[in-house]
């Protein structure tokens, strides 16, 4: 479906970028302007519209995990439970919404604690296990990368940990505290840097509607 | 913004823009690329996907936490013009890739990309819309990384390529990768992600690097080329900077 | 020049060249005179004509234009080099017919057009040496003028109409045909010689048995075409009319006295011929067994006027259209015989290729007598011979050589077999044209065949006789044909363009090819070496055929295979030769398993099973990895063992106190330290349930300071599971006896009184700059609370007046850097509580007096902070049989111990790898 030109893309292009270049001569007028203020509008309906879109990703959820079930697919059993579980959350904060509890849970809200009995406790669970991954990966880093640079990300990873250590001798700790006050600190602030100056490329990829998400194929 | 902030944020635009501009025409002027520093992780995903074609089995992509609509956005377009590059590399294929998203605005936006690849190898009747499944959001989010991994484990996926917002869930991505013998191809705008996915990922792809992989994924696009060579100048412009501010402070 | 015989001697010159043999055939030729034996056919057809000795080279072909030169170069008409081979006569070529004695009056060769307007001082020396020359000599169309026959002369009641479109559409040596209106083919039979390459039959042997084992496939087949209604060419019946006359396949010319047919002549049965075949199939051994019923086949009779076909080239007879005809779309699975037999039989013998293309049908053709139900073909034996040769890369010869290997039979050569000539199905049609030729020349026709080898070629009743007469009884032994020589390379420059077929294992398709002449030198000095080099022996080339196992197996033309890859059974292989990478080992064993599935699918299909499409199954079940196994076991033994056992409580890790505080710890204290009663806290819950375990703790640790010293937090967040975390937290709090003991209260602490839970800000980052310039924004988020009821809380846009400072819980380095951003501007006091992973990237923003005082990071700053502030906060274990540690120094030594053992493998992992890589 190549060449020609689309009335729909390029309607969606031209106000993509009328948008775009609204909100920065917006955010970067003073606060008293009118073109500050429509900006502002606009970013509030973005924050609505982004909150409905939650709605969309619960049925692509719900349609994901039934077609997995429905044609037991592999792991249909954690689908089952996430459908599951998915109603019965639903239940628990609808009821507390509308006070439906009766009994000795009446005028109780049961969906904090579902959340924190359930959701912190798996969560942290899963947390917990990450130190087992990464310690296997900083283990076989150097059979993936036998580099001077691996070397020096295990040197580095290394003394943070030992700082960290409530030891005695303070050589360690100011070896740290210089570590990441210095060399971390600059290595993070030249990635945040970058990142940056990358999303100005991206961004103005965006206002001049040569992006992928704007083009027809 | 006080007045300073705005001049040096609109002189930055334009700096930008210009570069882009220039050299991409000259680029297309020329008719040749100018030669680009190879990073290893975008020689190896375009190799991922063609051996996962090899071996019939899908490909796991996902952009991660990345939010449309948030401080994120742009490395959300950035990440989508990746998965783009990738899906369509394999879609004249039967089955389709798995995606994987923490954002419901990026599930539409990612199965838009997934769509439009398909119908560019015109075989938009394999094209589903449910090969893209969104896991429960917020960034860092573990449920995601282990329903990721999951799924990933479950298509027999060959590659795991992911390129975008992480934190600490990349490790459960890792770590399945590991165990499954699938490829890992791993990448954050967040720190911690980004150690992680240098502790575990099989190429490597840091920072910046997410941006430019428009350009050497598909470098016969003379303006992606000219967005490289921008990025470069505004880096060492960036650079010169700090130094000229920090020998000024330190004279002053 | 009146003396056409001296004419006729002369060499022709260069400019005199330009006649092509068609240019020649279009020449009209007289008839036959009376006094010679009457011309059917023209002499070089018949075998009468004695062929020219000296072979014949490009020079007789080619135009004396632009062309390839005896170096291969193509260089222009000025530059052709002349021929040095001499130039055979006219006569030759065209066997006294494409004489220039035309036939009409009219006719003067191209030569002579144009030629009395010369200036005859310009003409050729040769022309001027002429004794008698002149230009009126020169223009003297006399002796061109044809010699007109008489039709009495021809034995002819009229004269045949013809008409001009005759005149011009039948070719000169076909034109004679006009006179002969009846043919008496026993005449013809008896007083032509069979030619050469049709002689030197060997004794007739008895016809195998052709017989079907189910049922006469054939004859369902032909069933449908109504042969039976039909004139068959192959089985004559008994007719008293010849609709059609063909002399041309007479095999010789006619009486001159052209009488009624009286005795249908016997034809030798083309399946006769098929002996050879049944040799192979039985072995070799000349002697067949089994009797067969010999066929007798008749010409049809001819009528005593014979009807032009319409077509010269009609040697088929008024068959209808899509009878018989070569081009069917019949196979052999129409017939019956299904791939899976001849795949079989073909996997038995191996892959051989006859090196021509025969199509099945046109063997069905020659095997046909479908009126005769006892002629049938016999499964698994002529079948598989045609499965081999359309399938096989080997020549008709090796074939039969490698049959008689395989069964002990002397070689075909000793049996008097020769090959079949080298020829492709449509040349096989039009085979009779050459008739007559001397027999060398035919078989120098041939392209090589691959090498030497033994020839197989028709000998008498072995001879395929598609279209001819065969006389009855028992022909003459042909005498043996020498193996074919490679042909001149004239002839191979003169191929016609006969696409070649490429086999490839079951794939097979047609390619045009190039004409040698054509190419370049350098390719064509290549195809010669290459040429040379591929004359293998017999053994050599059956050896490296197929390959016998393997995933080549079947496979011809390809690659040797070799044991390049060494299969490791770890990673950890050292001083192996070759190394796979696993990446490539996974691949290898996709592959493989995907190449068992295609035989069990082919091997089902042979055995005629139905196939269920199965897929390629690949074990992607991860191999437990030791290594792995050892470092999570260990690493789990000294996480919990703290819990257990105080054995592991070393001092030298003892929590840190007090006094040892950084800088942006004590601030936090500090900042604590100066709130009042009723001042207000900020407090963002900006952190997920996977950091809930690690901050909750010291979110609560910081919020009970607060409290105690009359702080009131306000509750918030960026996400709606960070304010259902902070209403959990508070939660908590409120009833948590120690602190209404430290608050001297019994009653829990009340919202809307100690605490404000508000909802959570939207729009993260945008919503955060909203709060300190938009009243909006502002008054939405402090005006209403969680539970939806009112806070009481006059707070518009955000100042510094209106809250204390702002206590920002983040997990991650952009929950510190949002919050400072955002409100840089402001003097806003603002603190971060973070995780032990985020302290060294939060850096960057403390120490900033337009960021964050400070900080407080992980659960040793909440162990600190509450030594130093919430004693009473400590964790009080219960009563317990057992004699286990305190729960929060288990935990404290539980991360030590952790941070211990990573750094132990990190180091344990160096040395293997260091080592690992020496080796």
């Amino acid at each position: 479906m190549r060449g020609g030109l689309h009335l729909g893309s390029a309607l969606a292009t031209a106000l993509a970028i009328v948008t775009a270049a609204l909100v920065i001569v917006g955010l970067l007028s003073a606060e008293s302007t009118e073109v500050a203020a429509g900006s502002d509008i606009v970013l509030q309906i973005v924050s609505i519209t982004i909150a409905l879109a939650v709605l969309v990703g619960i049925w692509n959820l719900i349609s994901v995990h039934v077609g997995r079930l429905i044609r037991t697919r592999k792991g249909w059993i954690y689908s089952l439970i996430t459908l599951l579980s998915a109603v019965a959350v639903t239940a628990v904060y609808v009821m507390d919404e509308t006070a439906s509890w009766t009994g000795e849970l009446e005028g109780e809200k049961l969906s904090p604690r579902v959340f924190e009995a359930v959701q912190v406790s798996i969560e942290s669970a899963l947390a917990g296990l990450i130190v087992f991954f990464l310690t296997y990966a900083i283990y076989r880093l150097l059979y993936k990368r036998f580099t001077w640079t691996s070397i020096l990300f295990m040197v580095a990873v290394a003394i943070v940990l030992l700082g960290w250590l409530p030891l005695e001798d303070d050589s360690l700790v100011d070896l740290r505290e210089w570590l990441m006050t210095v060399p971390v600190l600059a290595g993070s602030r030249g990635l945040l840097i970058g990142i940056g100056l990358g999303t100005v490329i991206v961004g103005i990829r965006a206002l001049t509607g040569y992006d992928r998400a704007l083009r027809e194929p | 913004m006080n007045e300073n902030e705005v001049v040096l944020f609109s002189l930055l635009l334009l700096l930008a823009f210009v570069i882009m501009m220039l050299a991409g025409l000259l680029s297309r002027a020329l008719r040749r690329v100018p030669p680009l520093r190879v990073i290893s992780g975008y020689t190896a995903m375009p190799a991922a996907v063609d051996a996962s074609v090899e071996q019939a089995r899908p490909v796991h992509v996902s952009p991660g936490s990345v939010r449309i609509g948030q401080e994120s956005t742009l490395s959300a377009l950035a990440s989508l013009a990746i998965i783009y590059n990738l899906v369509e590399r394999q879609a004249f294929m039967d089955h389709m890739p798995l995606a994987t998203v923490s954002d419901p605005v990026m599930l539409v936006t990612v199965q838009d990309a997934l769509r439009k690849a398909y119908i560019e190898r015109n075989n938009r009747s394999t094209y589903r819309s449910n090969a893209t499944v969104w896991f429960p959001q917020t960034e860092r989010s573990l449920a995601f990384g282990a329903g990721a991994a999951g799924f990933a484990s479950d298509v027999r996926a060959y590659a795991n390529i992911l390129m975008g917002q992480f934190g600490s869930e990349l490790a459960y991505i890792g770590e399945t990768s590991a165990r499954h013998n699938q490829i890992f191809i791993g990448h954050s705008t967040q720190l911690e992600g980004q150690a992680i996915a240098y502790a575990q990922s099989d190429a490597l792809l840091i920072g910046e690097e997410l941006f430019v992989g428009e350009a050497y994924l598909n470098p016969d696009k003379s303006l992606d080329v000219g967005g490289v060579v921008a990025l470069d100048v505004l880096r060492w412009v960036a650079v010169a900077a700090i130094i000229l501010i920090a020998l000024n402070q330190g004279a002053s | 020049m009146s003396d056409n015989s001296n004419f006729d001697d002369m060499p022709l010159p260069d400019w005199l060249q330009g006649g092509s043999f068609e240019d020649d055939e279009k020449a009209k030729k007289p008839p036959p005179k009376q006094d010679e034996t009457p011309e059917v056919l023209p002499d070089w057809l018949t075998a009468d004509a004695a062929p020219s000795d000296e072979p014949l080279d490009a020079g007789d072909f080619t135009s004396s234009g632009a062309g390839y030169g005896e170096d291969g170069v193509w260089r222009e008409e000025e530059e052709l080099a002349e021929p040095e081979l001499e130039l055979p006569s006219l006569e030759d070529l065209t066997g006294g017919v494409g004489d220039t004695k035309a036939q009409g009056a009219d006719y003067v060769p191209d030569w002579f057009l144009g030629l009395e307007e010369q200036n005859l001082e310009e003409a050729p020396d040769w022309v001027q040496s002429t004794s008698s020359v002149s230009i009126d000599d020169l223009t003297d169309t006399s002796a061109f003028e044809a010699e007109v026959p008489s039709f009495e002369s021809l034995g002819m009641s009229s004269q045949p109409e013809t008409t001009a479109a005759q005149d011009e559409e039948v070719p000169d040596w076909f034109a004679s045909r006009d006179a002969v209106p009846d043919l008496d083919f026993d005449a013809a039979v008896e007083e032509e010689e069979e030619p050469d390459w049709f002689a030197g039959e060997v004794e007739a042997e008895p016809l195998p048995d052709l017989s079907m084992a189910e049922e006469d496939v054939l004859e369902d087949v032909f069933s449908d075409l109504d042969l039976d209604e039909e004139e068959d060419i192959f089985t004559f019946a008994e007719s008293d009319e010849v609709e059609e006359a063909d002399a041309f396949y007479t095999m010789g010319g006619v009486e001159d006295e052209v009488t009624p047919v009286e005795e249908k002549p016997v034809f030798q049965a083309p399946q006769a011929d098929l002996s050879w075949l049944d040799e192979i199939e039985r072995g070799s051994s000349p002697a067949i067994e089994e009797d067969v019923e010999e066929e007798e086949f008749a010409l049809p009779e001819l009528s005593e006027e014979a009807e032009l076909a319409e077509s010269e080239f009609d040697f088929l007879g008024e068959a209808e259209e899509g009878e018989l005809d070569f081009a069917t779309e019949l196979d052999l699975e129409d017939l019956g015989f299904g791939d899976e037999a001849i795949e079989e039989e073909a996997e038995d013998v191996g892959v051989f290729d006859f090196g021509f293309d025969i199509d099945s049908k046109e063997m069905e053709d020659q095997l046909d007598t479908a009126s005769d139900e006892s002629l049938k073909v016999e499964r698994g034996g002529t079948q598989k011979l045609i499965k081999d040769m359309q399938t096989s890369s080997l020549d008709i010869e090796q074939l039969l050589a490698f049959e008689a290997e395989q069964e002990g039979a002397p070689p075909p050569e000793e049996r008097g077999l020769t090959a079949l000539p080298h020829t492709s199905s449509l040349e096989l049609a039009s085979e009779d044209l050459f008739s007559g030729l001397d027999e060398d020349l035919f078989e120098s026709l041939d392209p090589p065949v691959g090498g030497e080898g033994p020839s197989l070629s028709i000998a008498g009743e072995d001879d395929l006789d598609l279209f001819g007469v065969r006389e009855q009884g028992t022909p003459e032994p042909r005498p043996e044909t020498a193996a074919p020589q490679l042909q001149p390379d004239w002839i191979a420059d003169l191929r016609p363009d006969v696409p070649v077929n490429i086999r490839a294992g079951n794939l097979e398709f047609e390619m045009e090819q190039t004409k040698i002449a054509d190419m370049p030198e350098a390719l064509r000095a290549l195809r010669e070496r290459s040429a040379a080099l591929s004359a293998l022996s017999q053994a050599e080339q059956t050896q490296q055929a197929s390959p016998a196992s393997g995933p080549l197996a079947g496979i011809v033309g390809g690659l040797g295979v070799t044991e390049i890859a060494e299969d490791l059974e770890s990673d950890f292989q050292v001083g192996a030769a070759l190394r796979v990478a696993e990446s490539q080992r996974r691949q290898i064993e996709f592959l493989e398993s995907a190449l068992s599935v295609v035989r069990r699918e082919a091997a089902a299909r042979r055995e005629g099973q139905v196939v269920i499409p199965e897929a390629v199954k690949v074990r992607t079940r991860a191999r437990p990895k030791l290594d792995r196994i050892v470092v999570s076991l260990i690493l789990l033994a000294l996480l919990i063992a703290p819990f257990i056992t105080d054995g592991l409580h070393l001092d030298a890790f003892e929590a840190p106190g007090s006094d040892r505080l950084l800088a942006d710890q004590r601030a936090v204290h500090e900042a604590v330290d100066t709130l009042e009663a009723g001042d207000y806290v900020l407090i963002s819950f900006d952190y997920g349930p996977t950091a809930a375990r690690e901050l909750n703790p010291l979110a609560e640790a910081v919020i009970r300071d607060i409290i105690k010293q009359g702080g009131i937090p306000l509750l918030t967040g960026i996400s709606p599971l960070g304010v259902l975390n902070s209403r959990s937290v508070l939660n908590d709090l409120a009833q948590d006896e120690t602190l209404l003991t430290a608050l001297n209260r019994d009653d829990a602490l009340q919202p809307r009184e100690d605490y404000v839970a508000l909802n959570y800000i939207p729009g993260e980052a945008v919503g955060i700059r909203s709060l300190t310039r938009s009243e909006l924004a502002g008054t939405t988020l402090f005006e209403v609370d969680s539970e939806g009821e009112e806070t009481g809380l006059n707070i518009g846009e955000l100042h510094n007046e209106d809250v204390a400072f702002i206590v920002v819980i983040g997990e991650t380095l952009d929950d510190a850097r949002r919050w400072a951003e955002q409100l840089n501007d402001d003097d806003i006091q603002k603190y971060l509580l973070t995780t032990a992973a985020a302290e060294p990237l939060i850096q960057a923003y403390v120490d900033d007096d337009l960021a964050y005082q400070g900080y407080l990071a992980g659960y040793r700053d909440t162990y600190s902070y509450n030594i130093a502030r919430n004693p009473e906060a400590l964790t009080t274990d219960p009563d317990s049989d057992f004699d286990l540690p305190n729960s929060s120094l288990g935990r404290w030594y539980s991360l030590t111990m952790g941070i211990l053992a990573v750094l132990g493998f990190m180091v344990l992992g160096l040395i293997v790898n260091l080592v690992r890589r020496r080796r």
